[in-house]
């Protein structure tokens, strides 16, 4: 899309926070102990902002998006921290609400299109169960055959062909690439606000990669949604979205528009991770960051990188870093070298 | 190939022995089997020694104090021949051990090879004759079978023994082919074929070990199944005959003094349920201590 | 595969085993010590006596001939000649096997459904009191033999609480109705005694329920596991995410996948109710196959403990079947992705 149209898009909305999450923790009971996994979680969405939120497998993107929905696994505690969906605390939201805002407002594309789709039932009734409970909630019921051909028409959206056999089919019958774009319809089957994408290509072969997200940028621009992107994988945020959230062992430690943190990172995990990606030219591997990811059952007090980084000092022994705007609300990170003394 | 004799400190190592009693002790209830286990070992080991009255584990008769309630001269009362049913008891646990022992020594063995030679052959006439033959005994329900080749017997606690060992052997066949079978294709399996390692190298200290857990858990579960089939024929009378203080025939002759004797009956009757119960929660305990789980 | 080819396949199979197990029993049989015609005419029978009997029951012909003549004679629903009751096993099998079967469908029904009932409420209220008094009660159940069940509950509530009769299918006074199908609930319903019908129920319920409670509570358990593992999978909670009430998530989404394990024990279990009716009709004085069986079993009568055999393991082998169809139903995966991967 063209700069100044976004430009001036984000502009109009800053005002307009769709989704605030402040200081949010989150851990897991385990058999030996308690996960302290998500520890001050601090990010905004705005509307028409698209989110990218980069990180190493497990440091928590997943835990705070599902906790923004509330559909965390049954041994996850929520310890503290606010969520705000258009001014309401969803962590406080009563089961009406919260299932209100599930049908109406957010949709969620989960990372694993097989485990998303549940395997004894046929394509065609999970669809129609999204479109009779979702959408049509409390009013008038429609009847099978409209179903039928909305289900078919939101198949045909997402690109998929011959939709009539893919409504009679079982989820394992089909690709990975076809499970994809069903969780995708199934997600976008009625109108939302906030799509939040937890790794959507991650699974599926490279080829068909492109074409998925693809899709997806197509149905975002369409529907003018807000999105959270989650990915591992830089290059697929970079050429998607306007702000990215770097987030390393449950804290989003830098923020910036997405051309700025690629070209002027500032947190040294962020460095670090930047330097770590292999190019095409240029000779040698990469460097790689020293050391591990930590334990989240004994955390490292204060700064959670600090066992890894260069420029460790005492106070990021210490006290954790908040995330803090540098440069004029353009860049935001959580690091000593940068906050206050 | 060479035995090694390894020390406890070996052993120990080797099976990470320490972390798994870490992992075992943290739940009570297979603490709880462990100690009914041991004890039921030690009560059948020691049953002559520990017992009150061992000669009335025989032949042995005192009609004048027969039918006697529980009292602190006989804790568990005494049966219509004037027997000690605590000791009678006690010795009852000595049968039943002794045949769980003797059942899954002789199956143990030949129904992990027959099973590991299937699995590692997979898909060859081998593995449909063995798999096949292991079906059809499968394919029955345990009782039913017991009560067949028992019934064609003689009626003794060794025939009954072997009536049970003869259908047992399949599923350890079927437990270790199907580990085996799913380990065929994997890849260290396969590393192994590549660098020329020879097939009784593969299956012995490749396949085995990963199967030891699953075996591990089924032995200790099966002793209860054991039991349970054993006192069930001793119960209809195919297994071992009066004197035998044998828990099932002691029920089945304490069933017909009911209600009102009912001590003959039910002292049994709860002894052979907690050595059962002691090697469930045994062998569930194993089974999730020794068993990885497949995430 | 079709689901016809799937069950033809099955049934075959089952076949299969079934020959093996004849063969089998009929080959110990006659290959152990003992002398079946003399054991047949008795110890004090004069040789041509026993002679003549051996000639009879065809115990001087070769193996292979005598297990030929015997199949076809299966075939003819002639199942051989009994040496105790003087008459055809056919003849005793009908006259004693449907009041087992009305035993055990009746402990079939408690066992299917209570294992439902109480396996959803552990799975819903799990690690909560409920599920850990259910999982107490399984391990109990699962370690009591059948017929030491039998006799406790006797004991307990027939004999010291009189709630319920001790012995037996009809109290004394109460006559049999006319036999039609030789089941004493269907008899005395077609005769239209509702009285008798109830007076047979009341006797069955004890031993119903000595034969069903170990398995059901293990069967609780296992529908409970189901539950709880499937309770933080990705599509349980992309379904949530969706906004889809929690009730239709439970009943719909979550049941389904959970009972399929279950679904298999649960049809082994109630085929072995079968060989537990065997111990627990003793206790109770039921009349049903078990007295039979066991003269025949002590007596050596070969021809009535084959027959018997067989006719155990076809009612074993069509429970099998019945239990296969239902899971491929439940589960698409199983009947549809061709065997041999």
């Amino acid at each position: 899309m063209e700069f100044e149209t976004r430009l001036l898009r984000r502009q109009n909305n800053r005002v307009n926070q769709l989704l605030e999450v402040k200081d949010l923790h989150v851990g897991y009971k385990t058999y030996m102990g308690k996960l302290k996994v998500l520890n001050g979680v601090d990010f905004t969405v705005h509307q028409g902002e698209k989110v990218g939120i980069i990180g190493e497998s497990g440091c928590g993107k997943t835990t705070t998006m599902r906790a923004i929905l509330r559909v965390l696994a049954s041994n996850a505690v929520i310890d503290g921290g606010e969520i705000h969906f258009r001014g309401n605390d969803v962590l406080k939201m009563g089961k009406k609400q919260l299932n209100e805002m599930r049908r109406n407002n957010v949709t969620m594309i989960f990372q694993d299109p097989t485990a998303a789709l549940n395997p004894v039932f046929k394509v065609g009734e999970l669809l129609a169960d999204v479109i009779k409970y979702s959408a049509n909630y409390g009013k008038e019921q429609s009847s099978q055959k409209d179903i039928r051909e909305k289900s078919t028409d939101i198949l045909k959206e997402v690109a998929l062909p011959d939709p009539e056999r893919v409504l009679d089919s079982y989820p394992f019958q089909l690709s990975g690439g076809m499970r994809q774009r069903i969780c995708i319809a199934m997600s976008l089957a009625t109108a939302k606000e906030l799509l939040i994408a937890d790794e959507p290509t991650t699974n599926l072969d490279v080829t068909i990669q492109d074409q998925v997200l693809r899709l997806m940028k197509n149905l975002v621009e369409k529907r003018n949604l807000s999105v959270i992107l989650i990915s591992h994988a830089l290059g697929t945020v970079r050429g998607t979205v306007d702000t990215v959230y770097v987030m390393y062992a449950g804290n989003m430690i830098e923020a910036a528009e997405t051309e700025e943190l690629f070209s002027n990172p500032l947190h040294p995990y962020t460095q670090g991770l930047l330097k770590s990606v292999p190019k095409l030219t240029g000779a040698g591997f990469s460097e790689g960051i020293k050391g591990r990811v930590p334990d989240y059952m004994n955390p490292p007090p204060g700064c959670r990188f600090h066992t890894r980084c260069d420029y460790a000092s005492d106070i990021c022994r210490k006290e954790k870093p908040q995330l803090l705007n540098v440069d004029a609300n353009k860049h935001k990170v959580a690091c000593w070298l940068y906050g206050k003394k | 190939m060479r035995i090694k004799l390894l020390g406890i400190r070996q052993i120990s190592s080797r099976f990470d022995l320490k972390r798994k009693w870490y992992r075992f002790s943290r739940s009570p209830l297979s603490i709880v089997g462990l100690v009914i286990a041991v004890g039921s070992i030690i009560l059948a080991v020691g049953a002559p020694y520990i017992a009150p009255y061992p000669k009335h584990a025989g032949l042995f008769t005192n009609l004048l104090e027969a039918f006697q309630p529980p009292s602190s001269k006989y804790s568990f009362g005494t049966d219509e021949m004037g027997r000690d049913v605590l000791s009678r008891t006690i010795f009852g646990f000595r049968y039943s051990l002794t045949m769980a022992v003797v059942v899954l020594g002789l199956v143990v063995a030949p129904g992990v090879i027959t099973g590991l030679i299937a699995g590692y052959y997979r898909g060859s006439w081998i593995d449909t004759v063995i798999m096949r033959i292991a079906d059809v005994f499968i394919a029955v329900p345990p009782l039913v079978l017991a009560l067949s080749i028992a019934a064609v017997l003689i009626p003794s606690v060794f025939n009954a023994m072997m009536a049970v060992s003869l259908m047992w052997w399949p599923w350890y066949t079927r437990l270790t082919y199907n580990i085996a079978s799913s380990l065929r294709n994997e890849y260290f399996v396969q590393a192994s074929e590549v660098i020329g390692a020879s097939t009784f190298h593969i299956t012995f200290k490749e396949i085995l070990p990963n199967c030891l857990g699953s075996i591990l858990t089924k032995v200790t579960l099966d002793v209860g199944w054991v039991i349970l089939l054993g006192s069930s024929l001793s119960f209809v009378g195919l297994g071992a005959q009066p004197p035998t203080p044998d828990l099932g025939t002691m029920v089945a002759e304490g069933s017909k003094h009911l209600p009102q004797y009912w001590w003959i009956s039910i002292f049994p009757a709860v002894a052979i349920s907690v050595i059962i119960l002691g090697f469930n929660l045994l062998g569930d305990g194993i089974r999730d201590t020794f068993v990885e789980e497949a995430k | 595969m079709k689901l016809s080819t799937y069950i033809a396949k099955r049934t075959f199979y089952v076949i299969f085993s079934l020959i093996g197990l004849s063969l089998l029993v009929f080959i110990l049989a006659r290959v152990l010590p003992g002398d079946p015609a003399r054991m047949a005419a008795g110890e004090r029978a004069p040789e041509w006596v026993v002679e003549q009997l051996r000639e009879q029951l065809r115990f001087d012909k070769p193996m292979y001939e005598q297990y030929f003549y015997w199949v076809s004679d299966v075939f003819h629903g002639d199942l051989g000649y009994s040496i105790v009751t003087k008459r055809s096993v056919s003849i005793d099998i009908l006259e004693y096997l449907p009041a087992s079967m009305e035993l055990i469908i009746l402990a079939a029904i408690f066992q299917i459904a209570g294992a439902l009932i109480l396996g959803a409420i552990a799975g819903q209220f799990s690690f909560k009191w409920p599920d850990n008094l259910i999982r107490i009660f399984s391990y109990v159940g699962i370690s009591i033999p059948a017929f030491v069940l039998g006799i406790i509950l006797q004991l307990i509530f027939s004999w010291w609480f009189k709630l319920f009769p001790t012995q037996g299918v009809l109290s004394p006074g109460v006559t049999r109705p006319p036999i039609a199908t030789g089941m004493y609930t269907l008899d005395s319903l077609i005769a239209g005694r509702f009285d008798v019908f109830l007076n047979v129920l009341w006797h069955m319920i004890l031993p119903a329920l000595a034969l069903c409670l170990g398995s059901m509570m293990q069967d609780a358990r296992i529908i409970r596991s189901g539950m709880v593992e499937n309770k933080d999978k990705d599509y349980i909670l992309m379904a949530k995410a969706q906004g889809m009430p929690e009730r239709r998530i439970m009943f719909r989404y979550l049941f389904k996948p959970s009972i399929i394990p279950a679904v298999t024990v649960m049809g082994l279990d109630a085929a072995a109710l079968l060989a537990n009716a065997f111990l627990v009709e003793i206790v109770y004085y039921w009349p049903g196959f078990s007295k039979f069986g066991i003269t025949v079993m002590l007596n050596k009568d070969l021809n009535a403990i084959i027959a018997l055999v067989l006719v155990m393991g076809i009612i074993y082998a069509l429970a099998n079947i019945v239990v296969d169809i239902l899971v491929a139903y439940l589960d698409p995966r199983i009947r549809l992705v061709e065997r041999g991967e």
